[in-house]
């Protein structure tokens, strides 16, 4: 659901309204805050921080503008401070916008009607063969560095690197085809 | 990363942490924390207070129904090799198992539970146990708590190994002093050829606090 005018953000500030706000954006909301942090426990914390500042500041909220945005836009505010207080290297501002420039593109196709972005990423994963996705599992499911998937699959780390990206380009090229992408949206 | 790489990289991470689709355990800990009224902050603070005169440092999770712990190592103990999180069961009082984390790894403990902290050392023992439980205010959490039990645990490694000799009454008296393997001659001077594994479940039992012995 977006908010497009300012009866339905009257409606949001009911809890129920948020409710369905949360249950409609929480996996987006939480794979940007992953993008940004790539520690699970760390982007749960963030994306929840975010969710109740929004809870809270619901009032406050540009109607004209897109829910996920907004809190979206909290979730970066809270990486900015999470890297300040643990001393940790950021993302870079070009980084940033890269990224938000590739969720509003996933916001409008679900706007649009044009699908679900994580619903079309698990379609593309089952279309990749047995030893991308394979190393797939060993990264992201089993959260192995590539140096012990190296050894595991009796390779090097290089190429181990390489699969990984190639994985997310052919993702991201199947991504694009299932949401429409490539036909002008 | 590129653009495209970048915002891929977390939908593929979102997708491992939560395969099954909806994370309805992370939308019930928002909506829990949008309503009124939120945690009490005085029995919190305490708690805090008190876990960190004991060298542990809290990071709670803004009213939600589980807190964030970063098990750091007790000021007392110098070589812990990892912490172990127990919560006391309420129907009996004994000690149950959350988890057993390294040292300085966040993890996550149910609000609402009393918890103990053991500092265990390399040899899985452990070194040094909380005096007291800390109880973590909040409304309550589901709880994926185990026990050790000495019939369904403890009894089949003594009948295997031990029982042929010795009458189980006299295994553990006097050789076991609950919470403290490392002082518990059943753990520590058996002449049985115990596996690593079945002399762990052991040293865990008595760790636990040896509850339900004969």
């Amino acid at each position: 659901m977006t908010i497009q005018n300012v009866g339905d953000a009257a409606k949001a500030l009911e809890p129920k309204g948020f409710e369905a706000l949360v249950r409609e954006h929480h996996r987006r909301l939480l794979s940007y805050a992953l993008a940004l942090t790539r520690r699970p426990e760390v982007a749960e914390d963030l994306a929840q921080e975010a969710l109740l500042i929004a809870h809270r500041d619901l009032a406050k909220f540009d109607a004209a503008r897109d829910f996920g945005a907004w809190v979206r836009g909290i979730i970066r505010m809270k990486y900015l401070e999470w890297t300040r207080s643990h001393r940790l290297e950021r993302m870079s501002e070009g980084q940033i916008e890269q990224l938000d420039a590739q969720h509003r593109e996933w916001d409008r196709a679900a706007e649009e009607g044009r699908g679900d972005a994580l619903a079309a990423l698990r379609l593309c994963r089952e279309e990749l063969g047995v030893h991308i996705t394979e190393t797939l599992d060993e990264f992201y499911v089993r959260r192995r560095s590539c140096a012990d998937i190296a050894t595991r699959l009796g390779t090097n780390e290089l190429v181990i690197r390489k699969r990984l990206q190639r994985a997310r380009d052919v993702l991201g090229d199947c991504l694009k085809k299932r949401l429409g992408e490539l036909h002008g949206a | 990363m590129e653009r495209d790489d970048l915002a891929i990289d977390g939908l593929l991470r979102e997708l491992a942490r939560a395969p099954e689709g909806d994370d309805h355990a992370f939308v019930a800990r928002v909506l829990a924390g949008t309503q009124k009224p939120t945690l009490p902050r005085a029995p919190i603070l305490a708690a805090a207070a008190i876990l960190l005169a004991m060298g542990i440092f809290l990071a709670l999770t803004p009213a939600a129904p589980t807190v964030r712990i970063v098990a750091a190592r007790p000021s007392c103990v110098t070589d812990a090799a990892a912490m172990r999180l127990l919560m006391k069961d309420p129907a009996t009082n004994n000690l149950l198992m959350l988890d057993e984390v390294p040292v300085g790894a966040a993890v996550r403990v149910p609000a609402g539970s009393e918890i103990v902290f053991q500092a265990v050392g390399a040899d899985g023992m452990a070194l040094w146990t909380s005096p007291r439980a800390t109880k973590i205010a909040g409304p309550p959490a589901p709880v994926a708590a185990r026990s050790v039990e000495f019939a369904r645990d403890v009894k089949p490694i003594l009948d295997q190994h031990c029982s042929g000799c010795h009458a189980e009454a006299d295994l553990v008296r006097g050789t076991v002093h609950p919470f403290e393997a490392r002082r518990s001659p059943l753990v520590t001077q058996t002449h049985a050829p115990l596996s690593g594994a079945e002399r762990h479940q052991l040293a865990l039992w008595v760790d636990l606090g040896a509850a339900g012995r004969p």
